[in-house]
C-alpha cells in the first residue's frame, strides 16, 4: 500500500441514530482501525436524506451503508478486502442481519424468551462455527482480526449479548465471539451503545421500525394472524381461573380507596406523587404540550387512583423569568397581572379537558420564596455553590442583560442558523449564549454586547459523587422512559460543568445573599422546587410528601426536552441540600407531537392551541382519545385531522360505543333492563379469560406509564366483544325457543358486564364517556375499582337506566372545516397559484371564518340530532324532514367555505 | 449445498459479466438456497458465495482492479452501491419499492457522472444488470428520472 492511497487522518463526521443496532459494528470498527471519527449521535428523522449511520468524507460523500463505512475504515489504513472478507460482508448483509433483526425484534419489542430468540440463528450460527473449526485461525477471514469479524460480530452481539448464550456444540464460535468481545474496540464499542447494562436504547429504536419479515423462517399457521401475541392459545387453568373469578362478584373486588382531603402518605399504602412539568405561563398550551405533561400525568394519575393508590397529582404555572417581563412589556401589563391572566387561561384549559390535579397552583407565591431560598442557602452553608464572573449578552438598546432565550444566532456546533441561547434545536448541544455566532437580540435584532456580570453556580462536578449512586439506583429500579436514560446518561457522559443558578432580572425569586440582593434565582433552578412550593400551597404537611423518601414513589411527567433537569440538575440542588428530599423515582418523558405534516405554530397560526380545542365542538373526551391514542411514545407523532375522524368513527363510534350501546340496548329491549340469568358455557368462559388476559397486559403496560399501548387493550376487549355478540346473535335467538332464549339472556348478560368493565377501563382516558356508561348501566360506584380480575359486577336481576350513544360521527365535512381553520396540511391547496404574491387570508378563503364556524357547529349539532331521531327509531316523516334541514345546511357550508357543494351549482358562485 | 441446477439471474449476470471483462468462458457455477445465491466453484476448498463476491473476484482475474475504485474512499462506495444492489434491488419486487429505489439513484446520481463519482465501476455494471429490466421503459422515453436515465449511457 503507499501511503498516497490512505485517508487524510482529519476526523470525519460519524452521525449515528442512538439505539440503532448499526451502530455497534461501526463503533467497534472505527476502533479496531484507530480511524479518527467525531460521532454525533442524531435521530433518523433529523437527518436529511435520512440514511442512518452516514460517515460523512472530507471529500462530501456521504456513506451511509455500515458495512462500507466499516470496511472503508480498515481499507485507510491499508488493509485491503480480500475475496473472503467479501464473502463475510455480503453474508453478513444479506443472511446475518435480517435473521438477526428478526430476532432481537423478536426478543425486545415482541417480549420472546432469549432462547427462541437465538433458534432463528441456528443455522447461521452454525456456518459460523464450521468456516472457523475449519480455519483454525480464530478468526473469519485471515490470520488476524479484519472487517469480516467486526461485522459479524457488531450484528450478533446485541442478541447473544455474552457467549453463555450460545449452545455449546458451538466451541469455535463461542470461544471466537468472547474473544472479540474482550477486545478493546468492540468492549468500548458496546459501552457507548449501552448495552448489555439495557437494550432498551435498542428497543425503542426497533419499535420505530417495521417488524422484520423472514419469508423463509416463517412457520406456517392455519390460524388466522390476529394482532401480535393476543392470540395465544388460552391454558385450561387460565379458563377455569377466569369462571371462577367471574362467580365471585363484585363482592371480591376491592373497596374503592377514598382519601381524606388534604392528600397524604398514609403508613402501609403505595404512596404515589406525580407532578407534570410546570407549564409557561405567559403562552397558550398546544396540543402537543397537552398530551406531553398534563394529560399523560392525568390518565395515569386516575389510573393510579383506580387501583386505591393513594395519589397525589400536583402541577402549576411557572411564572417567573424573563418571558414573562417581556410579555407584560408587549401588553401593558404588570408581570403579576400577566400572571394572574395567564394563569387562569391555563387553569380554564386544563378544567375542559378534565384534567384531575388535586391542585393546579404557581410560582409566584411565598412558599416558592421561602423553600428556594431555604434550598439555596443549605446548598450555600455546604460548598455547593461556587461564584464567578460571567461573560454575559447585554442588549443596549433594550437595556438589559439578555436571557438565553432571547439570543438567537449561529450554533458554534453544527453551524444551524436559528440557534437559542440555551440550547441548538437541530443538534441538540447545550450552549453558552455568549459562544453563539453573530447573535441577535430576539426582541429587537440588535447585536448585542458582551459584558461582565457575577454570578452564582451549582458545582455539579462536585455534586457528582451524590448523584451517580442515586442515579444508578433510580434507573435501576424505576421505570424512566428510554429516551429519559438516554439523555441522562448522554448528559453526564459529556461531563457536568458547573451551572449557573442566577440571573440579572427583576421577576424572580430573589437571591438572598449580600451582593446579588439585584438578582433573582435562573428559573431552571427555581421551576423544579415549583412542585414543592406549589404542594406546601395545597398543604401545610407538604414535607410529608416531599421529604419522604421512604414512603413515596415520584413520578415526573414531561416532554424530552425537560429531561436533564429532572434527571440531573434538580436532583443535584436536592442532593446537595442534604435535607432528606424525595427524588424522582419515574421519570416519563415524551418525544415530540407535529400538527399533520409540521409544527405548531402560534405565531403562523398554525395548529390548534388548548383553549381553541372547545371551540371545535369535538368534546374534551375525543380530543383526549384521540391524544393519548397517538401519545408520542418512544417516537414522535403527528396529529392530523383527517386520522381524528378515522379513530372517533372507526375505534370510538364503531368499536367500543357500538359494543357498549349494543349491550346495553339488547337488556332494555329484550329483558325489560334487567340484566338476565346467565348459563355459561366454554365458550362463554374463553372469552372471560381472553377478556382477563387483555386485562392483565393493560395493567402491566400502565403500570409501565404505557398509555398509549394499554389503549389498545381496551379497544381490544370491546373487539372480541362484537365479535362475541356476531357470532351468537342474541337478537335472533330471543325469537328462539326456550333455550335459545336462555343463550340470549347469557350472552347479553356478558356483554354488558364487559361494557361495565370498559366503564371502569376507559375512565382515565374518558373521564366523561365512563361516567356516561356508569350512568346508564346503573353501575354501582363501589365496581369503580380495578383489579386483576374480570368479575360480575351487574348480577342478573341488576336494572340498567336508558341506554343511548355514546359517540358520534365526525363528518368529512365538518373535519375539513376544521382543517381549514387551524391551518396545516391542506395549506397548499388553499394557497393562491404560485408566482402571485401571498393574498390575504380573507382572499384564500373565500367567505367569512366566522359564518363557517357558525355553520360548522351548526352542521355538527344538526347531525347529532338526525343521528338521535334514527337511534330512537322515530317517525320517517320527521326523520327526513331533519335530514333535508341537514342536506340544506351543509349546501350552505359548502358556499361559505367556496366549494362546490354536491348539487352543483353555477361556477361564479365560487370566488376561486 | 451448491447444487447445479437451473442456473439462477445472479449466474446470467455473472456470465454476462464475465463477457464484458473479456474473461475467457470458463468459470462453473452454481446456486444456493431458496435465494439462488450464486456460487462459483473453484478446484480448491468450498468455492465463492454471493453476486457481489464473485464479481469483484472476477475483476480482480482479469487485471481490471480500477473497477474496483482506486482510492479507500471510491472502493467504499462502489461497495456501498454493489451492496445496495443485493439487498435492495434484488429483494425489491413491488413498484413501491422500485419507486424508492429509482428515486434514491436519481437524488444520488444528481451531481455525478457515476456512481462512484466521475469513474465508471463495478458498481454501475452490476446496478445496470440489476435494473435493466426496470429501466429499459425509462431510457426510451427519458421522462421521471433524469439522472437514473443516463445509465442507458454505458456501453
Amino acid at each position: 500500500m503507499t501511503s498516497s492511497r490512505r485517508c487524510p487522518v482529519a476526523a470525519m463526521r460519524l452521525r449515528l441514530a442512538p439505539g440503532g443496532p448499526a451502530a455497534l459494528k461501526v463503533l467497534a470498527a472505527a476502533g479496531a482501525a484507530a480511524a479518527p471519527v467525531r460521532l454525533e449521535w442524531s435521530c433518523p428523522s433529523e437527518l436529511s436524506p435520512p440514511w442512518v449511520p452516514a460517515l460523512e468524507l472530507e471529500s462530501g460523500t456521504v456513506l451511509f451503508s455500515p458495512n462500507a463505512i466499516c470496511q472503508f475504515f480498515f481499507l485507510s489504513r491499508g488493509e485491503e478486502p480480500t475475496d473472503l472478507s467479501n464473502q463475510w460482508l455480503e453474508w453478513e448483509v444479506t443472511e446475518l442481519e435480517p435473521a438477526a433483526s428478526a430476532a432481537l425484534y423478536a426478543r425486545l419489542v415482541q417480549g420472546r424468551k432469549g432462547l427462541e430468540a437465538v433458534e432463528v440463528l441456528g443455522k447461521l450460527l452454525a456456518h459460523i462455527e464450521q468456516n472457523l473449526a475449519r480455519r483454525g485461525t480464530g478468526y473469519l477471514a485471515g490470520d488476524t482480526k479484519s472487517v469480516a469479524d467486526v461485522v459479524v460480530w457488531g450484528t450478533l452481539f446485541p442478541v447473544l449479548q455474552d457467549e453463555t448464550s450460545l449452545p455449546s456444540e458451538l466451541p469455535a464460535l463461542k470461544t471466537w465471539f468472547q474473544s472479540m468481545t474482550l477486545s478493546e474496540a468492540c468492549r468500548k464499542a458496546a459501552d457507548s451503545v449501552l448495552i448489555p447494562r439495557a437494550l432498551q436504547e435498542f428497543t425503542s429504536y426497533l419499535q420505530k421500525q417495521p417488524p422484520p419479515c423472514l419469508p423463509v423462517q416463517r412457520t406456517t399457521s392455519n390460524e388466522p394472524e390476529e394482532e401480535e401475541g393476543s392470540e395465544r392459545a388460552l391454558t385450561e387453568e387460565e379458563i377455569t381461573a377466569a369462571a371462577s373469578a367471574w362467580a365471585r362478584g363484585a363482592a371480591a373486588l376491592p373497596k374503592p380507596w377514598q382519601p381524606q382531603k388534604p392528600v397524604l402518605p398514609v403508613e402501609g399504602m403505595r404512596n404515589i406523587l406525580i407532578t407534570s412539568a410546570l407549564p409557561y405561563v405567559n403562552n397558550v398550551p398546544h396540543l402537543g404540550n397537552i398530551i406531553g405533561c398534563v394529560l399523560s400525568a392525568d390518565t395515569f394519575a386516575r389510573y393510579c387512583r383506580l387501583r386505591n393508590w393513594n395519589t397525589l397529582y400536583v402541577c402549576g404555572t411557572d411564572e417567573y423569568g424573563t418571558a414573562t417581563e417581556t410579555k407584560a412589556l408587549e401588553e401593558g401589563m404588570t408581570p403579576q397581572e400577566i400572571c394572574n391572566k395567564y394563569h387562569a387561561i391555563h387553569a380554564d384549559i386544563y378544567r375542559w379537558f378534565d384534567i384531575s390535579f388535586d391542585y393546579f397552583g404557581r410560582t409566584t407565591t411565598p412558599h416558592q420564596t421561602r423553600i428556594a431560598q431555604d434550598i439555596f442557602k443549605r446548598l450555600l452553608a455546604r460548598g455547593f455553590l461556587l461564584e464567578d464572573t460571567v461573560e454575559q449578552l447585554c442588549c443596549e438598546s433594550c437595556q438589559r442583560f439578555l436571557a438565553d432565550r432571547f439570543v438567537e444566532g449561529t450554533c458554534p456546533f453544527c453551524s444551524y442558523r436559528e440557534a437559542r441561547g440555551d440550547q441548538c434545536d437541530k443538534c441538540g448541544k447545550l450552549i453558552n449564549a455568549v459562544e453563539l455566532k453573530s447573535p441577535q437580540c430576539k426582541l429587537c435584532r440588535s447585536v448585542p454586547v458582551v459584558k461582565a456580570t457575577r454570578h452564582l453556580f451549582l458545582d455539579l462536578p462536585k455534586l457528582e459523587e451524590q448523584l451517580e449512586p442515586w442515579l444508578e439506583q433510580s434507573l435501576a429500579t424505576g421505570d424512566w422512559t428510554p429516551n429519559a436514560r438516554y439523555i441522562t446518561r448522554s448528559w453526564i457522559r459529556d461531563g457536568l460543568k458547573p451551572r449557573c443558578i442566577t440571573r440579572d432580572l427583576k421577576w424572580g425569586t430573589p437571591v438572598p445573599l449580600d451582593g446579588f440582593q439585584d438578582k433573582v434565582f435562573y428559573v431552571w433552578f427555581d421551576a423544579p422546587i415549583g412542585y414543592l412550593s406549589i404542594t406546601a400551597n395545597y398543604t401545610q404537611h407538604w414535607e410529608r410528601w416531599w421529604k419522604n423518601p421512604q414512603q413515596v414513589e415520584l413520578y415526573n411527567f414531561m416532554a424530552k426536552d425537560n429531561v436533564p433537569f429532572h434527571s440531573v440538575v434538580f436532583p443535584c440542588s436536592l442532593l446537595g441540600a442534604e435535607d432528606n428530599y424525595t427524588l424522582v423515582n419515574h421519570l416519563i418523558a415524551t418525544e415530540y407531537l407535529n400538527y399533520e405534516d409540521g409544527k405548531f405554530s402560534k405565531s403562523r397560526g398554525v395548529g390548534v392551541f388548548g383553549d381553541m380545542a372547545k371551540d371545535t365542538g369535538i368534546p374534551a373526551d375525543i380530543w383526549r382519545f384521540y391524544l393519548l391514542y397517538l401519545r408520542p411514545e418512544g417516537q414522535d407523532s403527528a396529529f392530523s385531522w383527517s386520522d381524528l375522524m378515522l379513530k372517533n368513527n372507526s375505534e370510538l363510534l364503531n368499536n367500543l360505543g357500538n359494543f357498549i350501546n349494543r349491550a346495553g340496548m339488547f337488556v332494555c329491549k329484550f329483558f325489560g333492563g334487567t340484566v338476565p340469568s346467565m348459563v355459561l358455557t366454554l365458550d362463554d368462559k374463553r372469552l372471560l379469560a381472553r377478556v382477563t388476559l387483555e386485562l392483565r397486559q393493560y395493567h402491566q403496560l400502565l403500570e409501565k406509564v404505557r398509555i398509549r399501548d394499554a389503549l389498545r387493550c381496551v379497544l381490544s376487549i370491546s373487539r372480541h366483544g362484537n365479535q362475541y355478540i356476531q357470532v351468537n346473535e342474541p337478537w335472533k335467538r330471543i325469537k328462539g325457543d326456550e333455550k335459545d332464549r336462555q343463550r340470549a339472556g347469557t350472552v347479553t348478560g356478558v356483554a354488558v358486564n364487559m361494557a361495565a368493565l370498559l366503564a371502569v377501563m376507559v375512565q382515565p382516558y374518558m373521564p366523561s364517556v365512563s361516567s356516561a356508561i356508569q350512568g346508564q348501566l346503573h353501575i354501582p360506584p363501589d365496581c369503580f375499582v380495578l383489579s386483576h380480575d374480570f368479575t360480575c359486577t351487574l348480577p342478573p336481576g341488576h336494572h340498567v337506566g336508558t341506554v343511548s350513544p355514546l359517540f358520534q360521527k365526525l363528518e368529512n365535512d365538518q373535519v375539513e372545516a376544521l382543517r381549514r381553520r387551524f391551518g396545516g396540511g391542506q395549506a397548499k391547496q388553499n394557497s393562491p397559484a404560485s408566482g402571485s404574491p401571498p393574498a390575504p387570508a380573507t382572499q384564500v378563503t373565500p367567505g367569512d371564518p366566522q359564518l363557517i364556524q357558525l355553520l360548522t357547529e351548526e352542521v355538527a349539532k344538526q347531525g347529532n340530532h338526525v343521528r338521535q331521531l334514527k337511534a330512537n327509531k322515530a317517525e320517517k316523516a320527521q326523520v327526513d324532514a331533519e335530514v333535508a334541514k341537514l342536506l340544506e345546511l351543509k349546501k350552505q357550508l359548502a358556499l361559505a367555505e367556496g366549494k362546490s357543494p354536491e348539487i352543483p351549482v353555477p361556477k361564479g358562485k365560487s370566488k376561486k | 449445498m451448491a447444487g447445479a441446477a437451473r442456473p439462477g439471474p445472479g449466474v446470467e449476470e455473472l456470465s454476462l459479466l464475465e463477457k464484458l471483462l473479456g474473461l475467457p468462458n470458463g468459470n462453473k457455477y452454481g446456486v444456493q438456497g431458496e435465494r439462488k445465491v450464486p456460487v462459483l466453484q473453484t478446484n480448491n476448498g468450498p468455492g465463492l458465495t454471493g453476486l457481489m463476491t464473485i464479481a469483484a473476484h472476477l475483476v480482480k482475474q482479469a487485471k481490471k482492479d480500477q473497477l474496483l475504485g482506486s482510492t479507500a474512499e471510491e472502493k467504499a462506495v462502489v461497495q456501498q452501491w454493489l451492496e445496495y444492489r443485493v439487498t435492495r434491488v434484488n429483494g425489491s419486487c413491488s413498484k413501491e419499492d422500485t419507486r424508492i429505489i429509482l428515486k434514491d439513484l436519481n437524488v444520488h446520481l444528481e451531481d455525478k457522472v457515476y456512481l462512484a463519482g466521475n469513474v465508471f465501476t463495478l458498481a454501475d455494471i452490476l446496478m445496470y444488470y440489476g435494473l435493466h429490466h426496470v429501466m429499459v421503459p425509462c431510457v426510451s422515453s427519458h421522462a421521471g428520472r433524469p439522472h437514473s436515465a443516463r445509465k442507458g449511457e454505458i456501453p
